[in-house]
C-alpha cells in the first residue's frame, strides 16, 4: 500500500494525519489537531525551495560529507526536512499541512524519517511540547524516559513492555501542557531496539511487543496494540555510569527541573521567540506538575534490572 | 591608578546604576529556580533561588545600590558584603546581555 491510494486518519504525536494512512504504524484517529498530509512531487517541492530565500537549521552529514538531515527555513512556506533516500518535506509554519514527495523505496525507510522528524515538528508547530524521550503506560499513568541517544530510553520502555507496561511511544514524546496535568500522546506504531536488546528478550516477550518489520542498525516493531493517551506521572532522566557497579540509584531531582526539562526538548532549532518562549513555559509546566527523577545507571546493570527498579520505583513512590 | 582602584571604582559605579531587562529577555521564576531567556541568542540561563530574587529586585529598584539594600535586609547579610556579590552577579548578567546597566 503507498500513501497515494490510500486516505484516512491516523493519529500520532497528539495530531490526527489526515489524508494518508501510511501503513499501520499509526493508530487510528481522535485527536483534537489535525494535519493535513499531501503527496507531491520531487520537481514541484524542490521548485518552490529553491525559489525561496532559506535559513539552515540543521546539515547533519555522515563523516564522508554525504549529507544525512536537512532541516531549513523556508520564507513563506515553513519548514524544509529532507534525507536523501528517506524524502523530502515541506511543514507549513503553523504545522498543519505537510507536502511530501517519497523516494521509491520499502515504506519503512520512509515512514522512518517522517516519524522521527517531520510529524514531530508539526507536533510542536503546533503547540505541542515535544521531547527526546521514550513512555510507558502503566497503572494508566504515562512516565517518560529521557536521555541523551544511546542511553538506553528504549530498551528500559520494551523492558518494561515485556513485564506487562503498555509502549506508548519511542524517542519522541509529545506532550500537551495546557491542562494542570500534561496529557502524554502516542507515537508511531514504531519502535526501534538495539540488536542486543532484542536479542536478549525471550520468545513469549517478542510476542507480547509486536512483531518486526524491519532490519537495519536496529530491529523495528510494531507494537501489537494501539495505545491510549495517558496522563503523565513522572519523568526518569537515565544516565548511565560505566565506572560505577551496584545498584540502580533513583532518586528525586528538584534543584533544576526546569532546566532538565528544558534540555530535553527533541527539536531543538526552532528559534523564533514565541518556540522559545512557549519552550519555556512547558518545562516550568512541566516541571511543576509532575516529579521529576534522576535515575544512575551502574555499567554492569542491564535494561531488565533498570526496568525492575523503575517498575518498583513508579509502583512504589506514584500510589 | 592601580588595579584594585580601577575595580573599586567600577564597582561604585554599577552601584549607581540602574538594571533594566532588555526586550529580548524574558524570565520565568520556578519554585526553586529563576529561567532567564535570551531570545536574541536562543540561550536559556539558570539562577538558583537567591540569583533569582537579585534579578527581581534589579528590575524594581531604582538602582543596583537600592537592590542591594534590599538583598540584605532579606537575607541578613552585611551591605557591602552583598553589594560586593551583586555587582558582579549583575556584571556578567550584563556581559551575557540579560540585563542593561544604565548611569
Amino acid at each position: 500500500m503507498t500513501p497515494a491510494n490510500a486516505a484516512g486518519t491516523a493519529f500520532g504525536l497528539g495530531l490526527d494525519a489526515v489524508g494518508f494512512r501510511p501503513f499501520d504504524t499509526l493508530s487510528p484517529g481522535g485527536g483534537a489537531r489535525r494535519v493535513e498530509v499531501v503527496l507531491d512531487d520531487q520537481e514541484s517541492l524542490l521548485g518552490v525551495r529553491e525559489a525561496s530565500v532559506r535559513s539552515s537549521l540543521v546539515d547533519r552529514r555522515f563523516p564522508s560529507g554525504r549529507l544525512m538531515l536537512q532541516v531549513e527555513q523556508v520564507d513563506g512556506h515553513g519548514y524544509w526536512v529532507a534525507a536523501p533516500r528517506y524524502g523530502r518535506h515541506l511543514i507549513s509554519a503553523d504545522g498543519r499541512r505537510i507536502r511530501s514527495a517519497l523516494p521509491r523505496v520499502p515504506e519503512l525507510q520512509w515512514q522512518r524519517l517522517f516519524f522521527a522528524q517531520v510529524l514531530p515538528l508539526a507536533a510542536a508547530l503546533q503547540g505541542l511540547e515535544v521531547l527526546h524521550a521514550s513512555a510507558v503506560v502503566l497503572e494508566g499513568r504515562a512516565l517518560g524516559f529521557v536521555a541523551a541517544s544511546g542511553i538506553g530510553k528504549t530498551s528500559l520502555a520494551v523492558n518494561l513492555a515485556a513485564a506487562g507496561a503498555e509502549l506508548l511511544t519511542d524517542d519522541v514524546l509529545a506532550l500537551d501542557v495546557s491542562k494542570a496535568r500534561p496529557t502524554a500522546f502516542a507515537g508511531a506504531r514504531l519502535v526501534n531496539v538495539a540488536p542486543h536488546e532484542y536479542a536478549a528478550l525471550d520468545a513469549a516477550t517478542r510476542r507480547r511487543i509486536g512483531s518486526v518489520i524491519g532490519r537495519t542498525a536496529k530491529v523495528h516493531l510494531r507494537p501489537v496494540d494501539a495505545r491510549p493517551n495517558a496522563p503523565l506521572a513522572a519523568l526518569y532522566f537515565l544516565r548511565r555510569d560505566s565506572n560505577r557497579s551496584g545498584s540502580v540509584d533513583i532518586r528525586v531531582n528538584d534543584a533544576d527541573d526546569s532546566r532538565l526539562v528544558l534540555g530535553s526538548g527533541f527539536i531543538t532549532y526552532l528559534s523564533e521567540p514565541r518556540h522559545l518562549i512557549a519552550h519555556l513555559e512547558a518545562a516550568g509546566r512541566i516541571a511543576s506538575a509532575v516529579p521529576v527523577f534522576l535515575v544512575d545507571v551502574p555499567g554492569d546493570r542491564s535494561s531488565g534490572e533498570v526496568a525492575a527498579a523503575v517498575a518498583a520505583h513508579a509502583t512504589s513512590e506514584l500510589a | 591608578m592601580d588595579l584594585v582602584e580601577e575595580e573599586t571604582m567600577e564597582t561604585a559605579e554599577i552601584l549607581r546604576s540602574s538594571a533594566r531587562i532588555p526586550e529580548h529577555v524574558v524570565y520565568r521564576t520556578f519554585v526553586y529556580e529563576t529561567v532567564v531567556l535570551n531570545l536574541q541568542t536562543g540561550k536559556y540561563h539558570g539562577l538558583n533561588r537567591t540569583g533569582g530574587r537579585m534579578l527581581e529586585l534589579l528590575e524594581r529598584e531604582p538602582t543596583v545600590r537600592d537592590a542591594a539594600a534590599k538583598i540584605a535586609a532579606e537575607f541578613g547579610r552585611p551591605v557591602t558584603e552583598v553589594e560586593t556579590d551583586l555587582c558582579e552577579f549583575s556584571s556578567d548578567l550584563a556581559s551575557r546581555g540579560l540585563i542593561v546597566l544604565t548611569r
